[in-house]
């Protein structure tokens, strides 16, 4: 349908500023053509202006923004070929749902016949035969929601950003969606940039994940290398959860670190990732599904081990998650699966996890 | 309905002032004059027959007649006066519109703290009497009023131009009066548009006129219906306006109005053109709900 080469987008030094607050700094993004991208970032982080500025809805106070090696500045909004899906969705209260879809096409002076074509391919795609008539506010959340994508993916756009795509529906209806978006991005093809404040959503959709904070991207990369290899403790702990201790780095060799606990006379050993010099403060990280409560005798040389007390033991379903306060009161969460009962609270206990496991961070 | 009967009932009664208000105040007064409207004319005080006759063997009598209203219909005076009347508010009520819309539009654009002394500076005159008001065009557009003072005096016109007792200054004093009926609902609609949709219809190919006009028009149609109306609706009966701005041949139903219930002492038939003339205003907004009601979503 598109050509596979189209939609590449890149983002260079890119700044915007509202009065003193600082939206988008000097941020630098390369989107591939063709793959989904999701913006992950807590509210105010700066990622729906980013897609405005995509979009052309705002100008840039610095640097400059391209589409398949062709600079856009300068070009109105009604001029690029990028679509954008609003979080409001932003549907034409007065016209109805074929109405809303065929908006953009009458702009293009495409034909009627044309226009009522594509208007019937694009509602058919989105499962929403036989709703032409419909205003948008007969319409539940979902069907809104596959409005503006219809009416977004009708222009058949290089680009298509989407803000808070899935925000407003209910969990179970926001799966099938996830789903649902996949399937279409693959048959068509076009690169989409998602910005979004769920984790999940941004692991099940995204190609790559970018990670923002205070308008600057902080990392990017596929969900796993995110996850398991997270650029700084900020990362870390905003996709999935993770365990912070901070430690002075000690001796190392030539793959492990020894970092001595600020909790305690403990020293934990990493595997040497980032350069760090004898003595700099580093956090160590490790995900609370990699901790498990260690029974009797020490797991052997390649764990890392810890003691302290048993808080308390929370029921998720699928697994127990411990809360365990070390000395300093710096709380490790760790979890075990859901069969087995877990220690008494106010219990003695020692956690362990594999060295392998363990990230050192030095930020 | 949740609510507790004694609620609904506690409600219903704050309604009835403003109706007993209305009964009172209005709907009575008009039924005295559709009274007076049916009756016949005689030299008298007050200058009308009665509706209900005693006569001579105490057999009750109704004395209605429909001849003041036919009278109405076969002289075309009252047909050029209401021609008149509602031309003049009408092309008033557009002019109100071409002007007020930038305005009201402008305001909801203006930053937020601006917003609020605009919308005061709009409803500044009505702290100043509006009789005073029009003489004050009536000073500013008289023969050696300020307008022809300052034509001279810049060289435009080397006499005074006949700029008073005109149906232009009756336009002028109209729009300049009635201004404020048009910008108020408008800032009303124009003021709870999501300002997202405008994003969207750049984001799908639309220049920012075309915008407006597939967008901001449409969803204002509410707010230009009302301000017409509010515009329309008074305007028609305007009677300081054409009597003090306007010329011998600016014909208008209210001052018809007041020329047969003072100057001719024509009761009966002032109290027709009354009628008529609520007739008329009740046509008017009859129209508007039907307008709204198809505007709405269904």
């Amino acid at each position: 349908m598109t050509d596979p080469e189209a939609g590449a987008l890149a983002v260079s030094g890119l700044s915007k500023r509202y009065g003193a607050e600082t939206a988008v700094d000097d941020l630098t993004l390369d989107v591939h053509a063709g793959e989904v991208l999701c913006l992950l970032g807590a509210s105010g982080c700066g990622k729906s202006t980013l897609l405005r500025l995509i979009a052309g809805l705002e100008t840039p106070d610095a640097g400059s923004i391209s589409l398949d090696g062709q600079e856009l500045a300068g070009t109105p909004p009604h001029l690029r070929a990028i679509n954008m899906m609003f979080q409001s969705y932003a549907l034409f209260p007065h016209l109805s749902v074929a109405g809303n879809v065929a908006y953009g096409l009458k702009r293009e002076g495409l034909a009627r016949a044309e226009i009522r074509r594509r208007v019937h391919d694009a509602l058919s795609m989105v499962r929403l035969d036989g709703l032409d008539a419909r205003k948008p506010h007969q319409l539940s959340g979902g069907q809104r929601q596959r409005v503006a994508l219809a009416r977004a993916l009708v222009k058949r756009p290089r680009v298509l950003l989407l803000d808070e795509p899935l925000g407003a529906l209910d969990r179970q209806l926001r799966e099938t969606t996830q789903l649902e978006l996949k399937r279409l991005q693959r048959e068509l093809g076009i690169t989409f940039v998602i910005v979004t404040h769920d984790q999940d959503e941004a692991m099940m959709l995204g190609d790559r994940i970018g990670i923002m904070e205070r308008g600057r991207l902080v990392q990017i990369g596929p969900a796993r290398e995110v996850y398991e290899k997270p650029a700084n403790r900020f990362v870390a702990e905003f996709l999935g959860a993770a365990n912070i201790l901070a430690g002075t780095v000690r001796a190392g060799g030539a793959d492990r670190v020894e970092i001595a606990l600020n909790a305690g006379p403990l020293t934990l050993s990493a595997p040497r990732s980032a350069p760090c010099a004898d003595g700099a403060p580093v956090w160590l990280a490790v995900r609370p599904e990699h901790v498990s409560l260690a029974s009797g005798d020490a797991p052997g040389p390649a764990w890392n081990t810890l003691s302290g007390t048993l808080m308390q033991s929370v029921y998720t379903g699928a697994s127990w998650v411990h809360h365990i306060s070390l000395a300093d009161d710096t709380v490790v969460r760790a979890m075990s699966r859901s069969g087995q009962a877990p220690p008494a609270p106010r219990s003695a206990v020692t956690v362990g996890w594999p060295i392998d496991c363990t990230t050192v961070l030095t930020s | 309905m949740t609510r507790a009967p004694g609620a609904a009932r506690r409600a219903r009664l704050l309604l009835l002032p403003p109706y007993l208000w209305l009964l009172v105040f209005f709907c009575l007064p008009c039924l005295i004059a559709f009274k007076i409207s049916l009756a016949e004319q005689l030299i008298a005080q007050p200058p009308y027959g009665p509706l209900i006759d005693f006569g001579d063997a105490g057999r009750m009598q109704i004395r209605a007649t429909l001849e003041h209203y036919r009278f109405l219909l076969a002289d075309d005076l009252y047909w050029r006066a209401l021609l008149g009347s509602v031309r003049i508010a009408g092309v008033s009520a557009l002019l109100c519109l071409l002007l007020g819309y930038p305005m009201a539009y402008a305001i909801t654009r203006a930053p937020r703290v601006w917003r609020l002394p605009l919308l005061m500076a709009v409803v500044l005159p009505f702290w100043t009497s509006f009789l005073l008001r029009v003489y004050a065009w009536m000073g500013l557009l008289g023969r050696d009023g300020l307008v022809n003072q300052l034509l001279q005096w810049s060289g435009l016109s080397d006499t005074p131009l006949v700029l008073l007792r005109t149906e232009a200054a009756v336009y002028l004093g109209i729009v300049y009066a009635y201004l404020p009926f048009m910008v108020l609902p408008l800032y009303a609609n124009l003021e709870k548009h999501d300002r997202s949709l405008l994003a969207a219809a750049a984001d799908l190919g639309a220049t920012p006129l075309r915008a407006f006009l597939t967008v901001t028009l449409p969803l204002s149609l509410p707010g230009i219906s009302a301000g017409l109306a509010l515009v329309f609706i008074p305007a028609l009966g305007e009677f300081v306006i054409p009597d003090l701005l306007g010329g011998p041949d600016t014909l208008m139903l209210g001052k018809v109005l007041w020329d047969e219930f003072f100057g001719n002492r024509a009761w009966p038939l002032a109290a027709a053109v009354a009628t008529a003339m609520l007739l008329l205003v009740a046509a008017a907004v009859a129209v508007r709900a039907c307008v709204e009601r198809m505007l709405r979503p269904s």
